[in-house]
This record gives C-alpha cells, sequence and structure tokens, in this order.
C-alpha cells in the first residue's frame, strides 16, 4: 500500500515542473512552497474556529432545564417527602415485583410462541403460513387494553374450561375464572399479544441470514432442522436482539395497562395508594423513577448483549479501520 | 463414480437444463466451462440435490442422489438419508459461505462434529492438518470477516474435505477472487487433483483446465455442446461453438 502511494504522488511535480507548456490549471500547478511542506510534516496544529451559537443554545436548554427542576422542587403542592416516604414502601417493592414478574413471563411467552410462530410461518406449508398471517393479524391489530379486557372477561363466553381426550370421557374441567385470574389474563393479554411481534422480528432475523449459510450446513451432511438449528438460528440473534431489546422496554410500560383489570403491578400500587391518600402526583413520580431505573438496567444489559453477539467482528475489518489510521482520531468531528 | 442421466431443471417456467447427460470417472476431474447463465452452476447443485431436477437422476457411486428403488418405482429417501448422501460429495461455493459466527476452525469442524462423525478432540485435530493443508494454520481462531477472499476459499475447502468426501464439486471457485488471489486457491486445488480426488469443476480458468482436468464439459443453453478429453476439446474442437469460445477466451 505505501509503495503504491509514493510512485503515484512522487512523479507530479516532476511533470508539472519538467513539462512547462502542457496546460495545467493554476491550482494544480507548480510545487507547493517551502513553508506549506513544512506545516505539511509536522503534526497538525491548527486554530480551531469558534461556534458561538452552540454556546447560546446550550446556555437556552441548560436555563430551561434549571428553571423545571427549580420549579418543580419548589412546588408545595409535590410533596417531595411523600415520594422519598413510598418509594421504598413494602407496597411499592411488592407491586414494582409484580411488574417485573409481568413483563418476564410475557415476554418468555412472546418470544418462545415468537420462535414458533416464525418457524411455522417460513414452512412449506400454504396452512401454517395462513394461520401465522392470521395470528399476526389479529393480535397486532386489536388493542392491547381491549385484549386484556377480553381475557379478563372470558368467563362471561366461556364460563367453563375443560380439556379431555376426544371420544373417551376423560377430561379436565374448572371454572373459567379460576384458570384466569387476573395475573394470567394479564400474561395471556400481554404474551400474545407480544408475540405477534417477536413472530415478525424473528422472521425479519431468518431473512436476514443469507441462503449460503444453509447450502452451506446442507452440503456438509447437516439436515435442513440441523442447518436451522446450528448454523441459521445463532446467526438471526444479532439481528432480532435490538428490537427485541425495544420490544421489552415496551412490554414493561404497557404492563401499566394491567391496572384496568387489577392486577398487582406498580402502577395499579400507586393507584391504590393515592386513592387514599390523594397524593397523585408524588406517587406518579414513585411509579416513573421505578420505571426509568428498570429500563436503564435493560438498555445496559441489552448493550452488554449486542457486544458480546459482536464479537465474531472483533478482529474483523471494521475495528482494523481506526487502528490503521491512529492520526484521524485527534481530529474534530466538527470537521 | 458420477453418473448424470437426462437431467432437466426449470425456475419458473424457464428451462435452465434441458436434458445433461455426463459421466465422470474415480479419480478424474472434470472441468465445466461456457458462458455465464448457461446453466452451469444448477448442473453441479443439481449433483449433490441442493436443486431438484424435474425430469432425470443423478448418480454417485451407483446410488441414486435423493430416491430409493421401491420394486421398479423410485421413492423419495429420508431428509437423514439425503443428508449422508450429500455428506459424501464436498462442495465450495463462489462466495465461499463459511459460517460467519464460527472461526475458521470451527468452520471446519462443525461437519464432523453434528453427524457425529468425531468427537471433538479428533475434529480438531483432523480440521488443524486440514487448515495447515491449505497454509492456514496461524489463522485457526480468526473469524471469516477477518479474513481475505482466497483465505476464505481455502477454509471452505477444508470444510469440504473434513467430511472426507468421495467427490469434490467446486463452483467457480475463484470468480469472487481479487486477481491476486485465485493462485493460492488454484494451487490447493492442483494438490487435491495430484491426490486424486474426483473433482467436477465449474470455471472460467482454461488454464488450469488445459493444466488439471481429464475431462472438458463446455456448456451453454442448458446442453452439453462438447464433451470429451480435456486436451482434445481444448486443441480440436469439434463443434464451431466451442471454437468461438475458446477462441475469445483464450
Amino acid at each position: 500500500m505505501a509503495d503504491e502511494r509514493r510512485a503515484f504522488s512522487a512523479p507530479t511535480p516532476a511533470r508539472s515542473a519538467g513539462d512547462p507548456q502542457a496546460e495545467v490549471p493554476a491550482w494544480a500547478s507548480g510545487p507547493s512552497d517551502a513553508r506549506v511542506r513544512e506545516l505539511a510534516a509536522k503534526p497538525l496544529d491548527v486554530q480551531r474556529r469558534h461556534h458561538p451559537g452552540q454556546w447560546v443554545s446550550a446556555a437556552i436548554v441548560i436555563g430551561f432545564v434549571a428553571w423545571l427542576v427549580k420549579t418543580l422542587a419548589e412546588n408545595k403542592l409535590i410533596s417531595w417527602s411523600t415520594v422519598g416516604h413510598y418509594l421504598f414502601s413494602p407496597d411499592i417493592l411488592h407491586g414494582l415485583l409484580g411488574t417485573l414478574e409481568l413483563t418476564g413471563v410475557s415476554m418468555a411467552l412472546a418470544i418462545v410462541l415468537g420462535f414458533i410462530l416464525a418457524a411455522l410461518g417460513a414452512s412449506t406449508n400454504p396452512v401454517l403460513v395462513w394461520f401465522v398471517r392470521g395470528y399476526v393479524w389479529i393480535f397486532r391489530g386489536v388493542p392491547l387494553i381491549v385484549q386484556l379486557l377480553a381475557w379478563y372477561n372470558l368467563a362471561l363466553v366461556f364460563p367453563v374450561l375443560a380439556i379431555g381426550l376426544p371420544f373417551t370421557s376423560w377430561h379436565l374441567q374448572s371454572a373459567t375464572n379460576t384458570v384466569v385470574t387476573p395475573f394470567m389474563a394479564a400474561i395471556l393479554g400481554l404474551g400474545l399479544h407480544e408475540a405477534a411481534y417477536m413472530a415478525e422480528i424473528v422472521r425479519a432475523g431468518l431473512v436476514a441470514v443469507p441462503h449460503g449459510q444453509t447450502e452451506a450446513a446442507l452440503s456438509v451432511g447437516l439436515t435442513r432442522r440441523q442447518a436451522v438449528r446450528t448454523v441459521v438460528l445463532p446467526q438471526t440473534l444479532r439481528v432480532i436482539v435490538p428490537p427485541t431489546g425495544n420490544q421489552l422496554v415496551g412490554l414493561l410500560k404497557a404492563s401499566a395497562l394491567v391496572y384496568v383489570i387489577g392486577g398487582v403491578e406498580l402502577l395499579t400500587t400507586a393507584q391504590r395508594i393515592y386513592s387514599v391518600n390523594f397524593e397523585v402526583m408524588a406517587l406518579l413520580i414513585v411509579a416513573s423513577i421505578w420505571y426509568l431505573t428498570v429500563v436503564s438496567v435493560l438498555t445496559i444489559g441489552q448493550h452488554f448483549l449486542e457486544r458480546r453477539l459482536d464479537r465474531d467482528r472483533v478482529g474483523g475489518d471494521r475495528s482494523a479501520g481506526p487502528a490503521a489510521n491512529p492520526d484521524l482520531t485527534g481530529i474534530d468531528p466538527q470537521l | 463414480m458420477v453418473e448424470v442421466l437426462g437431467v432437466h431443471k426449470n425456475f419458473g417456467g424457464t428451462e435452465v437444463l434441458k436434458g445433461v447427460d455426463l459421466q465422470v470417472g474415480v479419480g478424474e476431474v472434470m472441468c465445466i466451462v461456457g458462458p455465464s447463465g448457461s446453466g452451469k452452476s444448477t448442473l453441479l447443485r443439481t449433483i449433490n440435490r441442493l436443486e431438484t431436477p424435474d425430469r432425470g437422476l443423478v448418480l454417485v457411486g451407483g446410488e441414486i442422489i435423493g430416491y430409493e428403488l421401491n420394486g421398479d418405482r423410485l421413492r423419495e429417501r429420508k431428509e437423514a438419508d439425503i443428508a449422508q448422501q450429500r455428506s459424501r460429495m464436498g462442495m465450495v461455493f463462489q462466495q465461499f459461505n463459511l459460517f460467519g459466527n464460527r472461526t475458521a476452525l470451527e468452520n471446519v469442524t462443525l461437519g464432523p462434529l453434528r453427524t457425529g462423525r468425531a468427537n471433538r478432540a479428533a475434529a480438531e485435530a483432523e480440521a488443524r492438518r486440514l487448515l495447515t493443508h491449505v497454509g492456514l494454520e496461524h489463522r485457526l481462531h480468526a473469524y471469516p470477516g477477518s479474513l481475505s477472499g482466497g483465505e476464505q476459499q481455502r477454509v471452505s475447502i477444508a470444510r469440504a474435505l473434513a467430511m472426507k468426501p468421495d467427490l469434490m464439486l467446486f463452483d467457480e471457485p475463484t470468480s469472487a477472487l481479487d486477481p491476486e488471489r485465485v493462485g493460492e486457491v488454484l494451487d490447493v486445488m492442483r494438490s487435491l487433483a495430484t491426490e486424486g480426488l474426483t473433482m467436477i469443476v465449474v470455471t472460467h480458468e482454461l488454464g488450469f483446465a488445459r493444466e488439471v482436468a481429464d475431462t472438458l464439459v463446455f456448456f451453454e443453453d442448458g446442453r452439453v455442446v462438447e464433451f470429451g478429453p480435456c486436451r482434445t476439446v481444448l486443441a480440436r474442437p469439434a463443434q464451431q461453438r466451442t471454437k468461438d469460445f475458446l477462441d475469445r477466451v483464450l
């Protein structure tokens, strides 16, 4: 590389100097003067331009945020001591645990179902493909809050749930309301709704893995199922994880909708408390602090997971780029 | 070793293979040349059943690929049987198709490990030997993304060899490479040919064909235009079309 570059640049001044009749534009002609060449040889020492507009905009934003914080802090109608009092209260922590449980269980259900649906959807059987499309159409199309209410009120149309073996008298049955508790209704509502999104995300992941990967796996004697499991699925993760992280954050927040069916979760708990002591804003702040805390933890976790999945890029061309040109790192990104 | 009998293949109404018959003997190297889009790659892919012929059969080592005889009818083989048949034919792809999330060594050991051919220790020892053989003993733990095209293609040859195939299929193995890198891959292929491995090579490298191939096929428009001993076809092509092609390429 270095040799090529030298060979390319060397003849340029010689040609323009030794061939005066050639018509060369002023900007391209002539050897550069000695001072410029001296500067070119030294490390860059540049007088930066100032950007006064940036200082002004920064001052405006800082001023606005400071005013907002001051207003909130000095507002006598928001009882900050109440916030402090309830932040770690057993009731709120119990509600937080409920929220984590709901989010965790329904996300697990959604991921498992999402992979199954995506696998069915990728099959060559048109019946399965249409089933998956229908599932996604319904569970992504009906608002989550409607689905939660529908699961919660299932007993109105199916008072008794029973499973049995066909053509025999053996069966299990029980009242719908003992099976579909508020918790169960919330899991079904959140999980099945989320599964429709996960199915689409996994499908995108499967599409993103080049078909050559499957063919190569088949060519070394793997069956189609082995090829998908050992070669294709692991490579979908890089595509699946970032949107799944988004979905998880969305699901955490959506779990607050469960208050309409009275499950045990953070917002329901906060509401129950403020319906007694009327500290509405303080308890909403308590709930928000916890939601933000959990979201932050999830975001950090996602960052590390993505870095781990990217480890096969380490040592690849991407990381070799900046290392090969260490001088570039000193350049102001604004340029 | 390989018999291709009357193979036809359609892709959405376009007939890509229009009745192909070919034979390759044990230890022979056959090169298939011809213009792009003539069906050469499809033909190669029907041999290890990455494509299913619409008509005709492929036999490898006397065994029908993809079917078994049931009385005087054909019956589809089980998926596991087809996988087993495929594993006896190594395939090298134009775009390498290395498993992107696995190191060079893991790429080579995956087949033997997943098909239960070898335990980890044996598979790794063999993979090291093969990667050394293709000159990559210093890149065992590199991911495909950090290997050059030529290195990737040599890993993919090692990956195919790890299954101890009776037959190697090469689908334009040097067409996606830098001109400077073509030689290193051809060197490996040349040494495989000298070791007596049966090979079918779809290629544009006529120099390689002249040097290594026993038989040469000129393929165009889904048909075998000319098929014969390599020297004869190159020196005295029987068909005017073959002569035109060779004149233009050589």
